[in-house]
């Protein structure tokens, strides 16, 4: 077993976990020493999934050795995906009972039209609505009505989307909401490049997060993402959008870009304290 | 209130010219809305239409900042009225 895998697996550490082997038709996803992952990370494993099955490739998933990892995929619905795209598995997610936790968790959910993406967005608001001060949950509101968006009307994803949260540290000071929304089409670059021209990924992603810069030639349109960023940054949260081969983290202090294996896609997520300034 | 669709819906039933006409939007149930739907609420109505009046009424104000921000954008605030 390799022992430089991480134990935990967020935005940050998604690639240690996925390894892609197109000569053997496999993609593998190695969960076997996490002892954590996040909402923004389960929502990729998701989209690694769907994309592996795109293609073509056998996904395989090694499970956490840890039961309560084991359990935490079972409960936010890993086995559906696992389900949908015939994920060989070794073991099984174990059968959990769903205790009500209503307003911690939104299990990994799939959509595929903009009815779909309003479903999750007003879910998103019936789950969070109190456990979080009002103006973040209008803003999770937003973004994933955003991003959902997005996802049917440019992301050309024949698996449609992916949309998980959580709230962490329930009731702490640096209580915290994680929401992702992911998607296995086209990536920002080669939606963008018909009307804007060739780019990088990292470019690409710096050219959406702009006002007024939109697939659509249309006055108007070139809102939704700029609008998810300002949202976010002014409720001092960060902002993490993958899309190809570039992974971009915004903050209201900063913003950076590195390179990260290329993914089929677009996930962005987003961390929000629940109740800032206080 | 999420999507453009539904926007489009909301609308749908409306005459394609509304020129010399006034529409409200009682949004006094509304308790959220995203900028997409904002801006197709905008468009449908200012813009693809050409209402003379375009009222958004008893809406949150986060929607009204939307509304506004939509109508400046695509060149109708004159024509906009919020309250």
């Amino acid at each position: 077993m390799p022992t430089d895998r991480p134990t935990t697996v967020d935005a940050l550490h998604l690639d240690a976990v996925l390894t892609l082997d197109v000569d053997r038709g496999v993609a593998v996803i190695d969960l076997a020493n996490v002892g954590f992952v996040d909402a923004y990370a389960l929502t990729g494993l998701a989209c690694f999934v769907a994309s592996a099955d795109r293609d073509g490739l056998r996904a395989r998933l090694v499970l956490p050795e840890h039961p309560d990892v084991r359990s935490w995929l079972s409960r936010m619905h890993l086995g559906d995906v696992i389900d949908s795209f015939a994920v060989d598995v070794q073991g099984g997610l174990p059968r959990v009972a769903e205790r009500d936790r209503r307003d911690t968790l939104i299990e990994l959910q799939r959509f595929d039209d903009s009815h779909g993406s309003h479903r999750l967005a007003t879910f998103i608001w019936e789950r969070l609505e109190g456990g979080a001060d009002g103006e973040v949950v209008n803003q999770l509101f937003e973004a994933t009505g955003e991003l959902g968006q997005n996802v049917v009307e440019h992301a050309g994803s024949p698996a449609g989307g992916f949309v998980a949260a959580q709230r962490y540290k329930a009731g702490a000071p640096e209580e915290r909401i994680i929401v992702a929304v992911g998607d296995v089409g086209v990536g920002i670059r080669e939606s963008l490049r018909p009307r804007y021209g060739d780019m990088t990924d990292g470019e690409a992603i710096g050219q959406a997060i702009r006002w007024n810069v939109s697939r659509v030639r249309e006055e108007g349109r070139g809102q939704g993402l700029p609008g998810v960023v300002e949202g976010v940054k002014g409720l001092d949260g960060a902002l993490w959008i993958r899309s190809g081969s570039a992974w971009r983290t915004i903050t209201r202090q900063r913003a950076t870009t590195v390179g990260v294996s290329r993914l089929q896609g677009t996930i962005v997520g987003a961390r929000l304290p629940c109740r800032p300034g206080r | 209130m999420s999507s453009r669709d539904q926007a489009r819906e909301l609308t749908g039933g409306l005459a394609l010219d509304l020129s010399g006409t006034a529409v409200m939007v009682d949004c006094t149930a509304l308790q959220a809305s995203t900028p997409s739907f904002v801006d197709e609420l905008v468009k449908a109505v200012l813009v693809d239409r050409q209402a003379d009046r375009l009222t958004i009424k008893g809406a949150p104000e986060r929607t009204v900042e939307l509304a506004r921000r939509a109508a400046q954008n695509r060149g109708v605030s004159d024509r906009l009225e919020t309250g």
